[in-house]
């Protein structure tokens, strides 16, 4: 068998297959699959990105107000250190040392809260504009 | 490339695709048409990434050649197809089994012997093409074209 035998018996080669439309139209609808989900992971990944951002802005107002309030708190836990018999056996030292860790605290828990309220707040936005979600 | 572009160019080459992804599978029109479906949906994903340095169609097959051969690697039954012998014939089947010795003699043939032949005499592609759409080298093309034409013409004239 020569190799122009070859040629012309793969030439020749035309198998019955699905009608063309048919594949087209899966195709279609494939793509259409793949554009939805593409969406909905943008949308996820701007969600996020907004949720990140007031979370970040949340963490560093809070962190201004909280450290202007410092010598306020300080004046106020020096109230409770003469009140209390146990909180009294703390230094002045110890307690600047707890009061930061509060702030530190009370920041972290109102980003959190900041970043979960958002993405709570846009999933809404996110189901209206993808009905198939 | 916009996603009308896309579905223009496929419009107009999916025959060919699918015809080499046929004989590919030996005849599995059925297999054939879902890697066809899967290529399409990776290049779709990916074409943005597509480089200008290969053809659109080169990129294509080579999609398709992977996807073929991760098919071929997913723990997959395929019946030989020497059973189709047995089933009972009718005009219509008669037409689906105009291929058979093709398709038999395709399945003697190994993975890369196979694509190279396809792809050489079925869509014409040089051994340069081939080389890059099954990420070997030219004189392993070359080798395989040699071997998978001897072995062919052996199947073929025995038969």
């Amino acid at each position: 068998m020569e190799d122009d035998k070859l040629k012309s018996l793969f030439a020749g080669f035309d198998p019955e297959m699905q009608s063309d439309d048919l594949f087209m139209d899966r195709l279609r609808r494939n793509l259409n699959a793949i554009e939805s989900v593409r969406k909905h992971t943008l949308e996820l990944k701007r969600r996020n990105r907004l949720a990140v951002a007031v979370a970040a802005i949340t963490g560093f107002i809070s962190g201004v107000v909280l450290t202007l309030c410092y010598p306020y708190l300080a004046s106020l836990t020096s109230g409770i250190i003469v009140g209390s018999t146990k909180f009294a056996l703390l230094t002045p030292d110890n307690m600047q040392i707890i009061l930061y860790i509060l702030i530190c605290l009370a920041i972290t828990v109102l980003s959190y809260s900041a970043y979960d309220i958002t993405l709570i707040a846009t999933k809404n936005r996110v189901v209206k504009t993808n009905p198939i979600l | 490339m916009t996603r009308q572009q896309f579905i223009s160019y496929i419009e107009s080459n999916q025959k060919a695709l699918r015809r080499f992804l046929t004989a590919l599978c030996c005849g599995d029109t059925a297999l054939a048409d879902d890697l066809a479906q899967e290529t399409l949906m990776k290049a779709y994903l990916s074409c943005n990434n597509f480089r200008q340095d290969s053809k659109f169609s080169t990129w294509i097959y080579r999609i398709a050649y992977n996807t073929f051969i991760s098919s071929r690697r997913s723990d997959r039954h395929v019946e030989p197809i020497s059973q189709a012998y047995d089933l009972p014939g009718s005009e219509k089947s008669d037409c689906l089994f105009e291929y058979q010795d093709l398709y038999m003699a395709l399945q003697q043939l190994s993975d890369k012997e196979r694509t190279a032949i396809l792809l050489y005499y079925m869509q014409g592609y040089d051994t340069n093409e081939i080389a890059k759409i099954t990420e070997t080298s030219n004189d392993s093309v070359k080798q395989h074209l040699s071997r998978g034409r001897k072995h062919l013409k052996s199947l073929l004239t025995a038969e």
